[in-house]
C-alpha cells in the first residue's frame, strides 16, 4: 500500500512526539553525565525536527492545527478554577463536595460553575477587546444585545 | 570511573531499537514522498537517526565510558 504525503507527515509527527518523550524520560533517569548530555542533545534535535515537520504539514494542509479557543469558553474554565469548586467527587452530599456560594450549580458535579450570562458571570476578554454594546456594556445589563452572527 | 546502570542499559536498548526502525521508515518514506521538501526532510532525518543510533551504540561499546 502506498502512503501519500499526508500519511507520511502524520506518522513523522507522531514519531517525533514519541521520540521526544522517550529520550526525555531516559535523560531524566540517567546518572551517567555523558549519556545524559547525549540524550539531551538528541531531544533538542528531535524538537527542531518536530517544529520543522509541523510547519511543513500545516503549510501543505496535511495537518489541521487546533483553533484558538473561544474567550467565553476560556472564561468558563477560569471561573471554575477561581471559584475553587471541587468537581470530583462532587455530587452534593458526597465527601469532597463544597458549596461555593449562591452561584453554585444545583445540578450536581460542577459546584460554582455558572452558565454564561447568569448573575455575576464575567467573561474573560482578551486585551483590547471591544464589547459589542460599547462603553458600559455588560452581558447581564439592559443594553445587552447579541453579537452579530457570522457572515454567510 | 563511569558505569552504565541497568536502567541506562535498558534505555539504550530501547532507544537504539527505536532509532533503527525510525531510520528505516524514513528511508522508505523518502522513496515514497511526492513533495520534494518532504523527501529531503525524510532523508535528513533518516541520516540523523542513523547517527544517533551510532552514538548510542558507542556507549555500549565503551561499557558506559570505561575504555
Amino acid at each position: 500500500m502506498k502512503l501519500n504525503d499526508k500519511d507520511i507527515a502524520g506518522d513523522i509527527l507522531s514519531m517525533c512526539k514519541h521520540g521526544i518523550a522517550d529520550v526525555t524520560k531516559a535523560a531524566l533517569e540517567c546518572s551517567n553525565p555523558r549519556l545524559r548530555q547525549t540524550l539531551r542533545q538528541m531531544r533538542d534535535q528531535e524538537e527542531q525536527a518536530h517544529e520543522q515537520i509541523t510547519q511543513m504539514a500545516v503549510a501543505n494542509r496535511w495537518y489541521l492545527p487546533s483553533e484558538p479557543a473561544d474567550h467565553r469558553v476560556i472564561g468558563r474554565i477560569e471561573n471554575y478554577f477561581t471559584q475553587g469548586a471541587v468537581p470530583y467527587p462532587g455530587a452534593p452530599g458526597t465527601a469532597g463536595y463544597r458549596e461555593t456560594g449562591p452561584a453554585a450549580y444545583q445540578g450536581g458535579w460542577a459546584g460554582g460553575y455558572q452558565e454564561p450570562r447568569a448573575q455575576g458571570y464575567h467573561e474573560a476578554r482578551p486585551v483590547g477587546h471591544q464589547e459589542p454594546g460599547g462603553p458600559g456594556y455588560h452581558p447581564t445589563g439592559p443594553g445587552y444585545r447579541e453579537p452579530p452572527g457570522p457572515r454567510l | 570511573m563511569t558505569h552504565l546502570t541497568y536502567l541506562e542499559l535498558e534505555s539504550l536498548r530501547h532507544l537504539i531499537g527505536e532509532c533503527e526502525v525510525k531510520a528505516r521508515k524514513l528511508e522508505a518514506y523518502a522513496g515514497q514522498a511526492e513533495s520534494p521538501e518532504l523527501k529531503s526532510f525524510c532523508r535528513q532525518q533518516a541520516d540523523s537517526a542513523n547517527r544517533s543510533r551510532q552514538t548510542l551504540q558507542n556507549f555500549l561499546r565503551e561499557r558506559g565510558g570505561v575504555q
